[in-house]
């Protein structure tokens, strides 16, 4: 078991209700629980109105606990002196829909607001745009595009770099791929993928899409009515469907296509999470009996 | 019975030079849709797939080309609503589609605008109500259901109009698996009444349980027919960068262990019989 | 001791949200409300004496109270702009020249001037502003959008007759409500990503915050489209072509409960508006009790 000291990210606890005192009131998180180590692509999958991106906006003190801790690189979130910013600039957030993320007229600009605001020379923030359009697969000259032009994919990648270019060591990242067609959504996992391998970065992403979670996450938690009902390896999680049906979660199609063996009686490995690990699990149920 | 029918329809946004310069969103799309059909339409983003289906109720009018719904040309600005209100159609964003501040007001809007009789709206808010399953949510302001609600409530609202087509701009995307099987189903139960169901998706593993599958690619039609035949056709998608269904992968994986052409297990369950019909038979190399 | 994030404005939003409920003001026909509303606006804007516009308070007050909806949520309306107040009513006491004509002074230093006069429209200033805010909540907490539509329409159908559009009106109405808590949540969601990315809105007063929100405007206005465009899509397709031939699901009928009502608030409003005039310097002749 790893210390959890050397958690890049630490969530003890944490409760949080929504419009508190009204007639609306929800209590939308009750008691979590959460780490992130370095290196490491943690999921969270919920049904919606679970507390998912409740949870999220936790995690760079876009709000802040009601009850409970929230440590980023060992600085409580929830005290009232905590310096935000020097957080935020560690803890990047890719928001849900690019619309909201990306407001500048010029690719370039919207980049650079990130690095602008952390006082950087000029000359910095300049190499900063450049090296976050690399990562996301653009050339320099892509920051002269308009961004009111590109498309949904493009955006997304713009409002990513526009993130990256902070150098965060730990990324958030709510419903990457939603909207995205299969190329698209593609490149994302890439992008997600090269910027975890790096030392002291992790990933910690929010989706309803078992495939993705299932197939880029090392650790997932489930969370359900703001509670976290199962964690553990993407293989584990999902080799307990009963308890994700019972929630309203659905086993992504090769978790499923396993299970439906099981069923009928087929001696196969449960919980196969990927394409490849569903097409290697029916390889070995061949392969033992000869 | 053709419910539909379109004829070489381009569309343009630009107008002026631009569209002479020949920037089309649709160009030369021809289709027939009959009666009780359930069609996927699918394509990359940018493939055109919103605009058409935005031509089936008349929101947009055809820049070249006709788009006739039970022969009503949605050219005919006298026509509109008697289209809309044989052609419903559901968006993506649940959000932006509300327009009241209370569910029932909401069912009740398309009705109210139909110029029904209370008695007859009151009685379409009820069923709309119930075939959705929204009854518990009555006297719920809108804004503060679930994303999965909201979409359910506008399929009610659409429903609440007693349309003979129902319209789905990927409409499930934005919704949580659970929330998105509700709608599905309950198009599905729509959709075995005898409803048209024409729905556009980014997922294969969706496009698989309709009738029928369109591909886009460009403005045009690239395929058309059924979920098998749009899947053995695996150069096309791979032009189109589009993905097979996710058992279809993981079926052509293993190919030479089973019995069955790999494009027709486009879902778990066809997948999983198909697996366990060549263990049990012994397994041999073909 | 919970800090809280520079970012839960819906929790102060308050004015215009539509709770439903079984509250006897729930109950009440639209029209009777708008009635209601308007004249306790209109009352706060005419009285002139500190009682009449205390007693106002009250009214208002105790009809949220009495009819089982409660004023909690109407004060919580009211703290977002209290500071605002506080400042036009210190402006109103000390430093509005007129009011020092035909007074009697109560402090003086400089330029700055207490008067009786200026206690008083001070006072005033604030307590009608309560007032108003209350009496808008009043309506907007009981009464849902359709609601108010058909009311607005019916109450105003007389004037079609001289070309007023009552319905596309009550509809405008309607659309702006719907939009509000709509545009708030676009730009919290606006605010955070952009805090997300270093912006600080935490800090600062004046001129200097107002130059943080100057990169909100654009794409607000541009969300503000997108969603204007997305909605008239959607009413579009559900047939809206306008008021002419269409119905309502409602047929509302004025019951016993709703004169009942009226009847008795029009009573009190006028009480409170008659003892304002009738307990003028002119009858009483006593500057003492006309200041109160």
């Amino acid at each position: 078991m790893r210390n959890h000291k050397d958690a890049l990210l630490a969530i003890e606890g944490v409760y949080h209700s929504y419009l508190p005192g009204t007639p609306f009131e929800r209590r939308s998180l009750d008691g979590v629980d959460l780490s992130v180590y370095e290196k490491e692509t943690v999921g969270i999958i919920g049904p919606s109105g679970s507390g998912k991106t409740t949870l999220l906006f936790h995690c760079n003190g876009l709000l802040r606990p009601q009850r409970g801790t929230v440590r980023a690189f060992g600085i409580p979130i929830g005290e009232p002196g905590a310096e935000l910013r020097d957080i935020r600039r560690r803890v990047g957030c890719v928001f849900q829909s690019p619309e909201d993320q990306v407001f500048e007229r010029y690719v370039g600009d919207d980049i650079a607001f990130g690095p602008r605001n952390m006082g950087l020379a000029v000359e910095t923030v300049r190499e900063r745009v450049r090296g976050a359009l690399a990562t996301v697969g653009y050339p320099f000259s892509f920051k002269d595009r308009l961004t009111s032009r590109l498309s949904l994919g493009e955006k997304r990648r713009v409002a990513i770099a526009g993130v990256l270019a902070m150098d965060p060591r730990l990324l958030l990242l709510d419903e990457p791929t939603a909207g995205l067609d299969p190329e698209a959504r593609r490149d994302l996992f890439e992008i997600i993928d090269r910027f975890k391998r790096r030392s002291g970065r992790a990933v910690l992403m929010v989706s309803h899409r078992m495939e993705e979670i299932a197939e880029l996450s090392d650790r997932i938690y489930v969370l359900v009515r703001g509670r976290v009902v199962l964690q553990g390896t993407a293989r584990g999680v999902f080799s307990r469907p009963d308890l994700l049906s019972e929630n309203g979660l659905s086993l992504p199609a090769p978790a499923q296509t396993v299970r439906l063996l099981q069923e009928r009686g087929i001696p196969v490995r449960s919980g196969a999470c990927s394409v490849q690990e569903a097409a290697d699990t029916i390889e070995e149920l061949f392969r033992d009996r000869t | 019975m053709e419910l539909i029918r379109i004829d070489d329809l381009s569309y343009s946004y630009e107008s002026g030079p631009a569209l002479r310069a020949g920037r089309y969103a649709l160009r030369g799309v021809d289709l027939s849709i009959r009666k009780g059909q359930y069609i996927a339409v699918i394509g990359a983003n940018g493939s055109g797939k919103s605009t058409l289906l935005k031509h089936l109720n008349g929101l947009l009018v055809p820049t070249e080309g006709e788009v006739r719904v039970s022969g009503m040309s949605t050219k005919d600005k006298t026509l509109l609503k008697e289209i809309r209100r044989t052609v419903g159609m559901v968006f993506q964003n649940p959000e932006t589609q509300l327009v009241t501040t209370l569910v029932e007001d909401e069912v009740a809007f398309g009705p109210e605008n139909l110029g029904l009789e209370p008695e007859e709206i009151t009685e379409r808010v009820e069923w709309a109500m119930a075939v959705t399953g929204l009854r518990a949510l009555q006297g719920r302001p809108p804004h503060l259901l679930s994303t999965g609600q909201k979409q359910l409530l506008t399929v009610a609202s659409v429903l609440a109009m007693r349309p003979d087509c129902l319209v789905l701009d990927e409409a499930t995307s934005m919704l949580d698996p659970a929330s998105r099987k509700r709608v599905d189903d309950t198009v599905r139960r729509l959709h075995n009444d005898g409803m048209t169901v024409i729905a556009s998706t980014h997922s294969m593993d969706e496009a698989a349980e309709a009738g029928r599958v369109i591909v886009l690619a460009g403005g045009e039609v690239a395929a058309d027919g059924e979920p098998r035949e749009i899947f053995s056709r695996r150069r096309i998608l791979r032009e189109l960068r589009l993905e097979l269904p996710t058992t279809v992968r993981i079926a052509d994986l293993v190919k030479n262990r089973l019995f069955v052409e790999t494009e027709r297990l486009f879902n778990p369950r066809l997948l999983a019989s198909a697996v366990s019909d060549a263990y049990r038979k012994g397994g041999t190399l073909r | 001791m919970t800090a809280r994030s520079e970012f839960e404005f819906s929790v102060k939003l308050s004015i215009g949200q539509f709770v439903p409920g079984s509250s006897l003001l729930h109950m009440l026909d639209p029209r009777v409300k708008i009635v209601v509303c308007v004249m306790l606006i209109v009352s706060a804007v005419l009285v002139g004496r500190i009682f009449a516009v205390t007693l106002l308070f009250v009214l208002v007050v105790s009809v949220l109270v009495g009819t089982g909806v409660g004023a909690g949520l109407a004060f919580r309306a009211l703290r977002p702009v209290a500071p605002f107040l506080a400042v036009l009513a210190v402006i109103q006491m000390f430093a509005i020249p007129q009011l020092r004509e035909n007074a009697v002074i109560v402090w003086e230093w400089r330029f700055l001037h207490m008067t009786d006069r200026s206690i008083v429209s001070g006072v005033l200033l604030i307590g009608r502003f309560a007032v108003i805010v209350m009496a808008l909540h009043l309506f907007s907490v009981t009464t849902s959008t359709n609601q108010l539509i058909h009311g607005v329409e019916q109450l105003v159908r007389p004037l079609e007759k001289i070309g007023v559009p009552a319905h596309e009106l009550a509809m405008v109405v309607h659309i702006s409500l719907r939009f509000l808590p709509i545009l708030l949540f676009e730009t919290e969601k606006l605010m955070m990503a952009q805090a997300s990315r270093g912006a600080d809105f935490g800090k600062g007063r004046g001129v200097r915050r107002l130059r943080r929100l100057f990169p909100l405007f654009v794409p607000m206005f541009l969300i503000s489209l997108r969603h204007a465009e997305a909605i008239a899509e959607s009413m579009e397709s559900r047939c809206y072509t306008g008021g002419r031939g269409r119905t309502s699901r409602l047929r509302p009928r004025l019951k016993r409960a709703d004169y009942l009502a009226i009847g008795a608030f029009i009573a009190a409003d006028g009480a409170i508006l008659a003892a304002n005039y009738l307990f003028s310097e002119a009858v009483w002749g006593s500057r003492a009790l006309c200041i109160l």
